[in-house]
């Protein structure tokens, strides 16, 4: 049974690990690599820094790590040998601490979410190299075997090398349907724990709502991107009075209303209010789910699309 | 890299369209080659329709290919031509096919597909 320490290190661990795969992807060329070498550091960083303790640095911790991990990686493949030994030096000199640029992870995520993938290649993509779960959580937050998870995987990073799917923002014309296959995804992810009534649930609708805020802060004039960071922060707002003891789901006119997070429906007030200045009418999706989610009236439930 | 695009089309449905839209469309792709002329290794071929072709399959329990009369598969949706293309990435790809002018029709499809690259054989 985790603790609330682990917990505590597993998120560090994932704010950091999404921004080292896209520094490491943009630099190597090379997803694949760059994906398993921070995989395996994000391992190493749980095992030693539950014995000895998180490092001041975190990020530049991992990053190290992460690096000579991909040297290795290159050194097994014969041609990169070259590669590998200039990246050597570079290490050897100190060269190159993590840097901190949010922009970076977001060319990653719209490859993660790239239209040619399937919908489940691009949950358990983002979910790995953006947000930096490993694989059994993925398998296990999407109820698979993680066998069955890892072949998802390894096929999907295929596809990516063999059908050349780039990391990169989409043009400007691309952008809306690109978006929303991004913001689907997160949506989908934060839907994985919201009915998950465990710690692990609720640290994975934290980072689905980490990352639709991340995704808003860096297209700030998307109301799309604000309207699914006000629906999930709205539901967020609930997740104390959502399940009963027992671990039962309320429903939402059974509710204790004294346990909803009134700090946190102020802000989506205000992310709506954002989303909405941006457009006269909130874009579709966001529109059609916002009323059944929004808090209902102080004196008394009105009849809502939404059960909880 | 270097992709296949397949053109693909559904004679069933294409039976409803008016000729003066069909004659649109068709002039409209000697249009879309020109414009994207840049990026064809191979322009490829508009073949003849699916009446046309015959196909040789493997023989049951591993005897002789057989000869049959029609395409490889029994799909409503007919293989109409195929081209190559060399582009830096599959979005540069799915950025000209998006152009193609029968997408304007009901039940067409453009298959893009990379090819297997030998350069590193021996």
């Amino acid at each position: 049974m985790p603790s609330a320490e682990d917990a505590a290190l597993a998120r560090i661990v994932r704010r950091e690990a999404g921004l080292i795969v896209a520094q490491l992807q943009r630099r190597l060329g090379n997803f694949d690599i760059a994906e398993e070498a921070v995989q395996e550091a994000i391992i190493v960083a749980l095992r030693t820094w539950r014995r000895d303790g998180v490092p001041a640095n975190p990020g530049g911790w991992l990053s190290l790590t992460a690096r000579r991990r991909a040297i290795d990686l290159l050194r097994k493949r014969a041609r990169e040998v070259s590669l590998a030994d200039e990246w050597d030096a570079d290490l050897a000199n100190g060269a190159g601490a993590t840097q901190r640029t949010g922009d970076e992870r977001l060319p990653m995520l719209f490859g993660c979410c790239h239209p040619a993938l399937s919908v489940e290649a691009r949950l358990a993509l983002t979910l790995r190299a953006v947000v930096g779960m490993t694989t059994p959580q993925i398998a296990s937050a999407f109820l698979v075997p993680e066998a069955t998870m890892a072949q998802r995987l390894v096929r999907a990073k295929r596809k990516i090398t063999s059908a050349g799917i780039p990391f990169a923002m989409p043009d400007a014309d691309d952008l809306a349907p690109r978006l929303d296959d991004v913001l689907t995804v997160i949506y989908l992810s934060y839907n994985a724990g919201y009915l998950e009534p465990s710690a692990s649930g609720r640290e994975l609708s934290e980072d689905a709502i980490w990352l639709a805020e991340l995704v808003a802060r860096a297209l700030p004039d998307q109301p799309e991107a604000w309207g699914l960071l006000a629906l999930l922060t709205f539901l967020s707002s609930r997740t104390q009075s959502r399940f009963d003891d027992q671990g039962r789901l309320v429903l939402l006119e059974d509710q204790d209303r004294g346990r909803w997070d009134g700090v946190a429906i102020s802000r989506a007030d205000g992310y709506l209010a954002t989303a909405a200045a941006l457009r006269r009418r909130v874009g579709s999706n966001s529109r059609r789910r916002l009323p059944a989610v929004m808090p209902p009236p102080p004196h008394g439930p009105r009849q809502t699309g939404c059960r909880s | 890299m270097k992709y296949v695009l397949m053109y693909t089309n559904r004679p069933d449905l294409d039976a409803a369209v008016p000729e003066e839209r069909q004659a649109e469309v068709y002039q409209a792709i000697f249009g879309w080659f020109e414009k994207h002329g840049a990026v064809m290794v191979d322009g490829g071929a508009e073949l003849q329709g699916p009446e046309t072709a015959t196909s040789v399959k493997s023989g049951t329990n591993g005897g002789a290919p057989v000869v049959v009369d029609g395409p490889f598969s029994e799909a409503k949706e007919n293989v109409g031509g195929f081209s190559i293309i060399d582009v830096p990435n599959l979005d540069a790809a799915i950025a000209i096919v998006k152009e193609w002018p029968s997408l304007g029709l009901p039940g067409v499809a453009v298959e893009i597909r990379p090819i297997v690259d030998h350069s590193g054989d021996m």
